[in-house]
């Protein structure tokens, strides 16, 4: 049963054996695994509950809709805008659908240098095999490659670099273009279309929207369930709700999960609460093409480039490039200058191709909050990854050019036009200090790590919290370092993967 | 408070004695605002027309930004914006109005200098050695072209069919 948390009409109070705040791809894996397991379980979202009558492809009604902040969020210094997602289903409603395993390398480093046990390779590898089936992960055919991809497969071949085709999890995709702003006709096979559905088909639950997290109960020993307050489409507070739980999952985000255990004043014994965050912040370069792109339109994000991208520990090839494309809205917001240039620009609109360069970033930031209990993000992208950085724009120019691109706008303050070769050697690690260009970021990371010390860890290798018994962590918060891929169906992993500790926990007590 | 409100609040706060409306020439205005004050609104107007510079003579022409309403989006966006960002912005525009002018020579506000001292003020906006500023040019540029160009009767100019569904009359409306 869903209910809104709008249509309360005085305040409630439930009990459950478990609560879960966040319906994003952890929250609704966690949902569905507690429920499956014939627990009882309710489910807190801040956002609101929209379905594919509710995504109109419009930016000005989608960004409120979807993204927290109406996609205004930034990283403290308003340097790096970062995304993510708000509502039913969260980030995954809003994505587009990319589905990489978290790289082996990673998941051993975890294992040998940050005290992460039963989380390897071996272990998750039929749990990645049981997700993509659930979630019909497949590779986007060739002939469904649009404009915009061609041109990365393109410069490609043209330089003779690493490159392939990605898989996402669509069924019945129409091919708009519009993912980024929801799916109108339901292709997506997220939390949003298959977990909470398959929870909520349990019998077992009950998801509350429009109603915030506020405070997790505890006594310093173990949960005690949520304090959540109700809240009407514009934000004001309708009804106080609480829920009594033995077990309370976390999977509000990375910032959103760790901002509510700083409100909650969770024991922190060794400093360890919000540190570890990563945003694999990322940066975009435009060719202009004599012909028409219309990068807007089909599937996006179909190829990508790996040449300079290796999870090796002490690699320094930690970029990856693929397409990206925004909508006119973006798409200006992004362009460099402003006035007569900057329409002339906007008039290139369909002959633009344009990729983006994500670091696999080292940088470590942490989350705090405001006096409001908003997250604050602090976090400072340093020179190696700027570094990173650089070398990405310029891969990315190389293979727009490589391509036919008549030329290349890097989007920085001054703006930098790149038509050959030599022009490359004015794009630097420059280009990633604060406000030298927009940086832009989708996947953020960390903030409650995983580890089996609690000296350098928020929670134990099960999801658990090292002080809190019955409180998990089973989102992206949980990754004790970058992961270089798109997060999305490591999220759904770990979070199947460690839901049955939760369950253990719930039946336990 | 952030680094960004604590900048502008330092350079713009000196400026808050400043008479930054007329109550009878903005009454009617006033009255159907949401979040700007009347002297806001002008001032988002005037961005808007040097930030976005639609070319009218163009064979496919640009609407103008007060045909497409600019300014009144704006208002009704920012409407929805948490406390803390509508006090950073308020800060911004305030120093926009009364500080930037100041960067090019000018001592009177910005809604006041012609065109092309306008845009001479948002180049040293944008260029500024202070990043919270660099900052604030960007926002305001995002929060203008979010203004302009969401609306259809930009898009034939720049190739862009618009979406495939019809309008949802959901609360993003």
């Amino acid at each position: 049963m869903i209910r809104r948390g709008r249509d309360l009409r005085g305040d409630v109070v439930l009990d459950a054996d478990a609560v879960v705040v966040g319906t994003g791809a952890g929250g609704g894996m966690a949902m569905r695994e507690l429920a499956r397991a014939g627990l009882d379980v309710v489910a807190l979202e801040a956002g609101g509950h929209h379905g594919p009558a509710d995504f109109d492809q419009r930016e000005e009604s989608m960004l409120p809709m979807l993204f927290e902040e109406a996609g205004a969020r930034t990283t403290h210094d308003r340097a790096i805008r970062v995304l993510q997602g708000r509502g039913v289903g969260g980030s995954t409603v809003h994505n587009t659908n990319l589905c990489k395993r978290t790289p082996p390398e990673l998941l051993e480093l975890w294992e040998r240098r940050h005290g992460v046990s039963g989380c390897g390779p071996a272990d998750l590898a039929p749990v990645f095999d049981e997700v993509e089936r659930d979630l019909s992960v497949a590779e986007i055919a060739e002939t469904l490659r649009n404009p915009n991809n061609r041109v990365l497969e393109r410069g490609v071949r043209a330089l003779g670099v690493r490159g392939g085709p990605l898989r996402h999890n669509r069924v019945g995709c129409r091919q708009s273009g519009f993912c980024e702003l929801g799916c109108a006709y339901d292709a997506k096979q997220n939390s949003l279309k298959v977990l909470v559905p398959q929870a909520l088909a349990s019998g077992r639950a009950t998801l509350l929207s429009d109603t915030r997290a506020d405070r997790i109960e505890h006594d310093g020993d173990g949960v005690r369930g949520v304090r959540a307050t109700a809240c009407d489409a514009r934000g004001a507070e309708v009804a106080s709700v609480t829920v009594r739980a033995r077990v309370v999952v976390l999977a509000a985000s990375a910032t959103g999960s760790a901002a509510l255990a700083w409100r909650s004043a969770l024991p922190d014994p060794h400093d360890r609460l919000g540190r570890g965050l990563h945003l694999h912040p990322g940066a975009a370069v435009a060719g202009v093409f004599d012909e028409r792109i219309d990068g807007f339109a089909g599937i996006p994000q179909s190829y990508e480039c790996t040449e300079w991208l290796d999870f090796a520990e002490a690699s320094d090839r930690r970029v990856w490039i693929t397409t990206v494309f925004a909508h006119p809205v973006g798409t200006a917001a992004a362009m460099p200058g402003f006035g007569a240039a900057h329409t002339a620009l906007m008039r290139q609109y369909p002959h633009l191709a344009v990729l983006v360069a994500m670091v696999h970033d080292r940088s470590e930031g942490r989350v705090e909050i405001d006096a409001e209990g908003f997250p604050v993000l602090r976090y400072t992208l340093g020179l190696r990854d700027r570094e990173q950085l650089a070398t990405g724009l310029r891969g990315g120019a190389r293979l727009l050019l490589a391509a036919g691109a008549r030329e290349v706008v890097v989007p920085s303050a001054t703006p930098l036009r790149v038509r050959c070769e030599a022009d490359l050697d004015a794009i630097g690690p420059w280009l990633g200090e604060p406000h030298a260009m927009p940086l832009t970021a989708v996947h953020p990371m960390g903030g409650m790590c995983l580890g089996d010390d609690p000296h350098a860890s928020v929670v134990a290798s099960t999801g658990e919290h090292h002080q809190v018994r019955g409180l998990f962590a089973l989102d992206a918060s949980l990754f004790p370092t970058s992961i270089g891929v798109p997060p999305q169906l490591s999220i759904y992993a770990f979070a199947r993967h460690l839901a049955r500790h939760a369950v253990e926990r719930a039946r336990a007590r | 408070m952030s680094a960004v409100s604590a900048t502008l609040g330092a350079l713009a706060g000196a400026l808050s004695w400043l008479r930054v409306h007329d109550a009878g020439r903005d009454a009617a205005l006033g009255a159907r605002l949401v979040a700007l004050a009347p002297w806001e609104h002008e001032l988002v107007r005037h961005l808007a027309r040097r930030l976005v510079a639609p070319d009218v003579d163009a064979e496919v022409p640009l609407p103008s930004t007060d045909a497409v309403g600019v300014a009144d989006f704006v208002d009704r966006w920012i409407a929805r914006m948490r406390p803390s960002m509508r006090r950073d912005l308020g800060r911004l525009f305030r120093y926009v109005e009364h500080v930037a002018p100041l960067a090019i020579g000018h001592a009177r506000p910005f809604t006041t200098l012609d065109e092309a001292s306008q845009d001479r003020a948002l180049a040293a906006l944008a260029a500024s050695p202070v990043g919270d500023l660099r900052a604030g040019f960007e926002g305001l540029k995002a929060l203008v072209a979010m203004g302009y160009w969401r609306d259809p009767r930009t898009w034939p100019a720049i190739g862009y069919p618009g979406p495939i569904v019809g309008p949802a009359k959901g609360e993003g409306e």
